[in-house]
């Protein structure tokens, strides 16, 4: 009875918040920023998994790259991707099941909190509050912006199953904790989970130095009674760490660039960044609290929203008492908020000086949302339980309602002060004065239930409004932004804006006519008589330019990667090279995925095949089964000579053993992820 | 009393004031939040700019001003701003506050400003407050185009202004243009004044001016200030002189045809006032030159 109605608890408020981003989930609205690129990324990740091919190359981006970025951004081996997989086989859209899944995810984070909340309140009714505070947050409109969601999930997760942890040992807690810790580890940025981690466990020391001493004790009194459990638990960690780790080396290589990222970064890993560029991410730059309390109307994405319910529980809460929990939530927040300013304290430089792990964090306002937000939702919580529970326990009751609606005419004036206040921030003040007169006049177990309802229709009322106002905005901006005139083909093309590709191609990018560049990479295939070595420089670029817009009969290839038996100038050729040797019969496409290329090709005389798909040494080429020496053409595509007849050619990315590890991961993470569930079954039973 | 009241909620309000005091540095995070303000606010000054060389006819003026305010709102004293949201509330049919502005920032350091003056001058040109217009237009004219220039290519405004694709200008040159429409300004207000001495100086001057341009304009005003002194000969000299360079004037023909008719020869003065008639069924928008002079920030 009372587990159902807690599942009408949570799922009550999500279909209504749903309802409030209708215009996004129906996709009258479209998604935004980084969430754009984060769905293109799942969409082809999951695409390519339900046709059993595991894509560690993307031939989409920018004439290909390689894919592990995307898997360590999107975190591959999480198991609740699989979802999207099993949404589209359902017969669900792409574009759909994505949003399905992050709803979804959305709702797996406001599940957590409310269990948090619980596990802390120990009270469904303060947890509900806040659950439906931190639901109608601005965080919902983040998951439609950028791709927090997607780490944020196993981070609240997470830190559930140590506060369930600490409190009674279980196997189930653990392995809960080691499974999302897992899924944080195969991201590329676990960096964000690890400081709000540290702060988290430094300030438990020093606010609980007794409870951390004894959870100390019974966890090891825990780990000596389950050694082979925990020795699962610390393999699987192991294993989880080698994509980041795989990743990490990758960015050293140099094999691909983050050049706007990267730009000015003293550490030699692409994905750092320097101290400069953080500056751009922070908090001060990101924090848009413009519209926190008036001009909801003018409300965008990214903007922080708190429903009013959220500051008049903090105003009555003023004279209730201070608890330590709450102080600690207070000095979590604070810590964070002075890293997350970066150049306006100290304290991150000091950290992005000595920590190295610092020196990976670019968007450092993400702190708010992942950590800073649902700790303050939980801090009025807990000021808004200990108020109730003055009040309960005072004799003067009349005192405290005349204060509780002083506090709410107070919090009327200075909405009269604000601009743009709509009917719903009004309407959300006096449901909420009628809750306390509710609360004092219908005695304890009326204005529970009631209380339920009211607080709900709060922060309801007003958040209805607001997020229809969002989507309406949003929903006109699109319409009248440019985007489908930018993309229309007679525009002119200006540098490309490739944030993530190659070292090669980005060199390509810098160096040669943007037109010039566009037009050539139409052709997918170009067949050459000739080839000549180069070495990069400007006056190269000039003729490589040149010969490119005239189509000259002339491939190039690196000079110090090729050797002399494979630059040649035929004595008879055509002017122009073969831009469309399908067409001319010789060559046929007889298949491709995302890592592979297999073509039959039928020359009259040995040419030189240019795939302008992008050249890594990762790449591996096989004519009729025989290794074969793949050149870089071009400057940044794959090039190898081909003999004369008839012949098949196959490139293909990566090793067997890399693709037999990432398979072996989703089935580990997949096979975990049921473990847990079938242990926290065990326990709920 | 103030145990019971740390023991209190209230007691984190106080815990988030000692810190903000103590561990932020609120200047640079005061200053980094009205920069942050400022580059939300930037509008894209293709409209403006446009509308500036009457390539666009209606412009959403409520950007800029709210851009333009933001500044001054953080630094009153920004002459840039100030003439920038002058020219901005004259064109929304705000224009005292357009004068006033204008007004506080027609000298920096002493130093006569060329925008704000010659904006000043174009207004009460308009309105038909010749003294006034001759004053802002000679301070106009007798401004320091360098610093001007320098102005222009160090303000943040500017530069915002300038990297915008709808810009295609030469600065230097729009500054000589500027400066050689007040000296069409100042002479059609010193004609309208009845101070032909002067007019007739001040086009001269202008005729000397090498890196003023249109110069033609300059011997028409020449021309008409001998002639409004009776000196026909040298007025018809000048008229004739302006015809080398444009054709197109109707005024110049008037006057010739009045001066051949007090020279004694009728027919030829028929003649030349069929031509100004002819010329002036065309309604040319060049003529009369003072037609086509408006306000400018560049």
């Amino acid at each position: 009875m009372k587990s159902r109605i807690e599942f009408l608890y949570l799922t009550v408020p999500f279909i209504l918040w749903a309802f409030c981003f209708r215009d996004f989930f129906t996709g009258h609205v479209l998604l935004m920023q980084d969430a754009v690129s984060y769905a293109d990324h799942i969409k082809f990740y999951t695409e390519n998994l339900s046709k059993g091919v595991f894509p560690l190359w993307n031939p989409f981006w920018f004439n290909g790259a390689p894919y592990d970025f995307f898997l360590r951004r999107m975190g591959d081996c999480n198991p609740l991707l699989l979802l999207v997989v099993f949404l589209k086989w359902l017969g669900f859209s792409s574009a759909n099941a994505y949003l399905c899944f992050l709803g979804m995810y959305y709702f797996l984070a406001g599940w957590a909190f409310y269990l948090i909340a619980r596990l802390l309140f120990e009270d469904s009714f303060f947890a509900f509050t806040g659950y439906i505070l931190f639901l109608f947050s601005s965080w919902g409109s983040e998951i439609f912006y950028n791709y927090i969601i997607i780490i944020f999930v196993p981070i609240i997760w997470f830190f559930y199953f140590l506060l369930c942890f600490s409190r009674t040992p279980q196997k189930g807690y653990l392995l809960g904790m080691c499974f999302c810790l897992g899924i944080i580890l195969t991201t590329y940025i676990p960096f964000f989970f690890l400081t709000i981690f540290a702060v988290f466990c430094a300030l438990a020391i020093l606010f609980y130095p007794k409870v951390m001493l004894d959870l100390l004790k019974r966890s090891f009194v825990f780990l000596g009674k389950n050694k082979i459990f925990v020795s699962f638990c610390i393999v699987f960690l192991l294993v989880s760490c080698i994509p980041g780790l795989l990743f990490y080396k990758g960015s050293q290589s140099g094999e691909f660039v983050l050049t706007e990222r990267h730009a000015g970064a003293a550490v030699s890993s692409a994905v750092a960044v320097a101290l400069s560029n953080v500056e751009s991410g922070d908090l001060i730059n990101h924090g848009f609290s413009d519209h926190l309390f008036g001009n909801h109307q003018l409300l965008d994405m990214g903007d922080i929203f708190l429903p009013n319910l959220f500051f008049i529980l903090l105003l009555v809460a003023t004279m209730a008492k201070v608890n330590k929990p709450m102080l600690f939530l207070l000095s979590n927040i604070l810590v964070l908020f002075l890293i997350s300013i970066t150049s306006a304290s100290g304290l991150h430089r000091f950290l992005f000086e000595h920590l190295y792990f610092f020196k990976f964090i670019r968007n450092i306002y993400y702190f708010f949302w992942l950590a800073m937000l649902p700790m303050a939702v939980l801090l009025a919580i807990s000021a808004f339980k200990s108020l109730l529970s003055v009040i309960s326990q005072s004799s003067k009751k009349g005192t405290w309602l005349v204060y509780i609606i002083l506090c709410h005419v107070l919090f009327i004036l200075f909405l009269c002060r604000q601009q743009g206040i709509s009917t719903g921030a009004w309407a959300a003040v006096l449901v909420s004065m009628v809750y306390f007169l509710v609360y004092f006049y219908g005695g304890n177990k009326y204005s529970r239930r009631v209380g339920f309802i009211l607080l709900f229709l709060a922060v309801f009322v007003q958040s209805f409004q607001v997020y229809g106002f969002l989507g309406s905005r949003m929903y006109k901006i699109q319409q009248d932004s440019d985007y489908f005139a930018k993309m229309h083909p007679s525009r002119k093309v200006s540098k490309l804006a490739t944030y993530y590709d190659t070292r090669w191609f980005d060199l390509l990018v810098n160096n040669v006519d943007p037109q010039v560049l566009e037009n050539y990479r139409k052709h997918r295939f170009i067949l050459y008589d000739n080839v000549f070595p180069y070495v990069e420089g400007p006056a190269f670029f000039n003729i490589l330019g040149k010969s490119t817009a005239s189509n000259d009969n002339i491939a190039y290839v690196a000079r110090f990667e090729s050797g002399p038996f494979e630059w040649r100038k035929a004595p008879y050729s055509a002017p122009q090279a073969d831009i469309d040797p399908m067409t001319s019969g010789k060559l046929t496409l007889l298949g491709s995925d995302a890592n592979t290329w297999k073509l039959k090709m039928h020359l009259a005389y040995s040419q030189f095949l240019v795939i302008n798909d992008n050249y890594t040494v990762d790449w591996h080429a096989f004519i009729n089964g025989h290794p074969a020496h793949l050149l870089r053409a071009n400057v940044s595509f794959k090039g190898l000579w081909v003999p004369a007849g008839d012949s098949v050619v196959l490139l293909c990315y990566s090793t067997p053993m890399h693709y037999f590890f990432h398979f072996s991961l989703i089935v580990l993470f997949a096979g975990t992820f049921l473990y847990l569930l079938a242990l926290l079954q065990r326990r709920y039973v | 009393m103030l145990r019971w009241v740390f023991s209190r909620v209230v007691v984190i309000y106080f815990i988030i004031f000692v810190f903000a005091l103590s561990c932020v540095d609120l200047k640079t995070f005061k200053m980094r939040i009205k920069v942050r303000r400022l580059n939300q606010a930037v509008p894209n000054f293709a409209d403006m700019i446009n509308f500036s060389e009457g390539k666009a006819e209606k412009v959403d003026w409520a950007p800029y001003r709210r851009y333009f305010q933001l500044i001054l709102s953080y630094i009153p004293s920004d002459i840039i701003a100030r003439e920038l949201l002058g020219y901005v509330d004259f064109y929304s049919a705000q224009e005292n506050q357009a004068i006033d502005l204008f007004k506080s920032s027609t000298t920096i350091n002493g130093q006569l400003l060329l925008w704000s003056n010659y904006n000043l001058g174009v207004l009460y040109y308009k309105k038909g407050m010749w003294p006034q217009a001759e004053g802002y237009l000679l301070k106009a004219i007798s401004s320091n185009s360098q610093l001007d220039l320098l102005m222009m290519r160090n303000a943040i405004v500017y530069k915002q202004i300038l990297v915008n694709s709808a810009f295609t200008y030469d600065l230097q040159d729009t500054i000589n243009e500027a400066k050689g429409g007040a000296y069409i300004l100042l002479l059609s207000s010193l004609y309208h004044e009845g101070a032909y001495d002067r007019m007739v100086q001040v086009a001269d001057f202008g005729l000397k001016n090498q890196h003023l341009f249109p110069r033609v304009d300059f011997y028409y005003y020449a021309g008409l200030g001998y002639y409004e002194k009776g000196r026909l000969h040298e007025a018809f000299l000048f008229f004739q002189k302006s015809l080398e360079f444009n054709k197109d004037n109707p005024d110049v023909y008037f006057y010739i045809a009045d001066i051949c008719r007090s020279a004694g020869r009728p027919e030829q003065a028929r003649d030349f006032l069929k031509v100004s008639y002819l010329l002036h069924q065309k309604n040319d928008p060049r003529f009369p030159y003072e037609r086509g002079v408006s306000l400018r920030f560049f």
